[in-house]
């Protein structure tokens, strides 16, 4: 993986780009380094639960989202005394925490008004089929 | 008691950001093990499979950072593996309904 970055690398630093290109090509928090794509995978499962908003409530798992919104809550609060202050990363864990805190709260409103998890499902058709 | 105290004051240890981050990402490994006994239907494959991937990259990024996270990087193996096994789970239970 390391070698296949390092053509990567290679082959775009031979092209005619600007030096403003190429320096961010070298950065060490750059496009071609881990530091650059933690935040992006970070917003995707941000995006993944507001996806799950349309899910039903009584598939929603309270243990998941509470781990995602304690996470989100002080990761937010840490990109702030980390140094250098990371706004991005601050940004993606704080709408996480949100998104998080979202789904929680569904949950909650829906066990308030007596809603109760669903039992397992009927056997599939493959273990029907088997018997 | 040294190693202790050592470890206290360290750059990564209880009394810094580096400690308590993997510590909450470890809260996301416990969800999932937990999950593991619930029905399949409930569990989401959009997210389990956005989990596992952030975990693949989390572990490269816990080992490049400065200084070296081994607890994240830790946390982070054990939720690739918690979420393989529940992404397992899904594709099994609906490889079983399309049949």
């Amino acid at each position: 993986m390391t070698i296949f970055v390092h053509h990567v690398r290679n082959v775009l630093l031979r092209l005619p780009l600007s030096p403003r290109m190429k320096t961010l090509i070298d950065h060490p928090a750059g496009p071609l380094t881990i530091f650059f794509w933690c935040p992006f995978v970070k917003w995707m499962i941000t995006f993944a639960n507001i996806k799950d908003f349309k899910r039903p409530v009584e598939n929603v798992s309270l243990n998941q989202q509470i781990a995602i919104f304690v996470t989100g809550a002080i990761w937010t609060r840490y990109c702030m005394v980390i140094t250098p202050v990371n706004y991005s990363l601050m940004a993606v864990n704080a709408t996480m925490g949100a998104t998080g805190f979202y789904q929680i709260c569904r949950k909650v409103k829906f066990y308030q008004q007596g809603g109760v998890d669903t039992a397992p499902a009927a056997p599939a058709p493959a273990e029907e089929k088997a018997q | 008691m040294d190693i202790v105290k050592t470890f206290i004051n360290s750059p990564i240890g209880p009394k810094t950001t580096h400690f308590w981050g993997p510590v909450c990402n470890w809260g996301i490994v416990l969800a999932g093990i937990l999950d593991s006994n619930k029905p399949p239907e409930k569990i989401s494959p959009n997210m389990t499979t956005v989990l596992l991937c952030y975990s693949l990259m989390f572990m490269r990024f816990a080992w490049k950072v400065q200084p070296r996270n081994y607890l994240l990087f830790s946390c982070h193996i054990c939720n690739t593996i918690a979420q393989s096994a529940l992404l397992m789970k899904v594709i099994k239970y609906r490889r079983g309904l399309t049949v």
